[in-house]
């Protein structure tokens, strides 16, 4: 239902964009200018994404890599970074309708995302796995035949079980179950009403940090299960080039100078950042 | 990675202030949309074509699509349609509101022509005007013919408030659907069941005394 609403109302602002023609009036790219009038960037965030994105339930706080390294960002451009909760589902409807400025919370790169937003270079890589039940009896994508598998509605995850690479193996499931977040999924296994998730490995090793023995994800003797591998990008509106370019060149400045490598240490105690550190 | 201890003092802090923001809703909602309901059902009950059938019309709008879409559209589709882009809380207002008020006009509808002829011709040789028999007469029994119908929507109306998480609108429900993400444990889900049961035994415990006090005749 929400999808398809979504789509509805994505159709309804391509029209309108086609009736503006371009992202401003006058056809020029102001979108720095903006963000610098604003004082401030809005970031849009699932905060059901840990350890990208979530709430510090010790501190009532979004934090999480994502928002570790946006807040670097956002000194370094000085401007004040505003965090707002948003639908995952609804993100197209809010970058497109002004209500938040970027979206960057475990956002994978994909051909479609590529066509309805500007987006940045790559900054982190991503493996799409599947988390089971440790006691559970699967070890290879042979033997999810039949199995039900949970995954994030409009996840990446989701689009690697469509995508022609994985469809002989989705075709072997017996049912793909679209769940609103991650965390429900979660709950669905320990209840057996999945039997597998298709997640991002960050999340999928959150999960079996914070409940260690309970959870394991698919490995064979060559090492992870994977799906997809995928890059981590910022989604901005179509045509924020001019924005993009700013925080691009703010990610390489804190790649050259340690930060980002810090950051990625304190969350996944290895350096999983991707940024380049020269232009 | 990040720690998993439940914080409760907090998780409360902020389950209040989301609870506050859930009130305000309610609040709103039912100060606008019962007035609007009362105009409404002048409207639909009139004989003037032109001022009944579109009434009609926004009626089965209101009663026959889902909330959850009228609360997408009210926030998601202005701008592309009329460029008006509302803040999220007004938003989410305005579409309660017109939702509710359509149910409202069709129970108090129900309650004025539950009310039988004879009264209005009674009133009319006693020598009342036309307002004062609405007033006077009419409108008090009205009152307590609706009394339970009202209170059903009422209390439907305090969890439709988390619906509005579907604009961001950051209410108890989806507050404590943070939490329960962060911490990997349901106990917050049983708090906000807590939470709402006890705001749906106020509304409840509120129109069990309205009832009291309007049942003079027993």
């Amino acid at each position: 239902m929400k999808k398809v609403i979504a789509l509805l109302t994505a159709f309804m602002m391509l029209f309108s964009l086609v009736a503006c023609g371009g992202n401003d009036d006058d056809g020029a790219d102001n979108s720095w200018k903006n963000i610098e009038e604003a004082g401030k960037i809005v970031l849009g965030l699932d905060p059901s994404f840990p350890p990208m994105g979530y709430l510090d339930t010790q501190t009532g706080e979004y934090v999480g890599y994502d928002i570790d390294v946006a807040k670097a960002v956002a000194e370094k451009l000085d401007v004040e970074l505003v965090l707002q909760p948003i639908d995952w589902g609804m993100k197209l409807n809010e970058i497109n309708n002004g209500n938040i400025d970027v979206i960057w919370n475990g956002f994978s790169w994909t051909e479609q995302r590529a066509a309805e937003h500007s987006l940045s270079f790559p900054y982190m890589k991503n493996n799409q796995v599947i988390l089971v039940k440790t006691d559970s009896q699967y070890n290879t994508l042979e033997d999810l035949v039949g199995a039900i598998m949970g995954v994030q509605e409009d996840s990446s995850a989701l689009h690697a079980l469509e995508n022609d690479a994985n469809k002989a193996f989705a075709d072997t499931l017996k049912e793909t179950v679209i769940i609103g977040d991650y965390a429900k999924a979660v709950l669905e296994l320990q209840n057996d009403t999945i039997n597998a998730i298709a997640i991002d490995e960050v999340v999928a090793r959150f999960y079996l940090d914070s409940n260690p023995g309970a959870y394991r994800i698919l490995e064979t003797a060559d090492g992870v299960v994977s799906l997809a591998v995928e890059d981590y990008v910022i989604g901005f509106r179509l045509g924020d080039e001019a924005f993009v370019e700013k925080v691009e060149e703010a990610l390489i400045e804190l790649s050259a100078d340690g930060t980002l490598a810090k950051i990625s240490q304190e969350w996944f105690s290895a350096d999983v950042n991707t940024v380049p550190t020269t232009k | 990675m990040g720690g998993n201890a439940i914080n409760y003092g907090l998780l409360l802090q902020q389950m209040l202030s989301a609870t506050f923001v859930s009130l305000e809703l309610f609040f709103f909602t039912t100060i606008a949309a019962i007035p609007l309901g009362l105009l409404v059902t002048v409207m639909r009950m009139s004989r003037v074509k032109i001022i009944n059938i579109p009434t009609r019309i926004y009626i089965l709008l209101m009663r026959g699509t889902p909330l959850m879409l009228q609360l997408m559209f009210m926030y998601y589709a202005l701008k592309p349609l009329f460029g008006i882009q509302l803040p999220r809380m007004t938003a989410a207002v305005v579409a309660y509101i017109l939702n509710y008020a359509a149910y409202f006009c069709e129970i108090f509808r129900g309650g004025i022509e539950a009310i039988d002829n004879g009264q209005y011709e009674a009133a009319k040789v006693l020598g009342y005007t036309q307002v004062d028999t609405f007033f006077k007469i009419i409108l008090p029994q009205v009152v307590k013919i609706i009394l339970p119908s009202m209170s059903n929507e009422f209390i439907t109306l305090v969890k439709d408030t988390a619906l509005a998480q579907i604009i961001a609108v950051n209410e108890l429900m989806k507050i404590t659907e943070y939490w329960v993400t962060g911490s990997v444990n349901m106990t917050p889900f049983v708090i906000a069941g807590v939470f709402y049961l006890t705001m749906n035994a106020v509304v409840t415990r509120v129109f069990d005394f309205m009832e009291k006090k309007l049942s003079y005749y027993r």
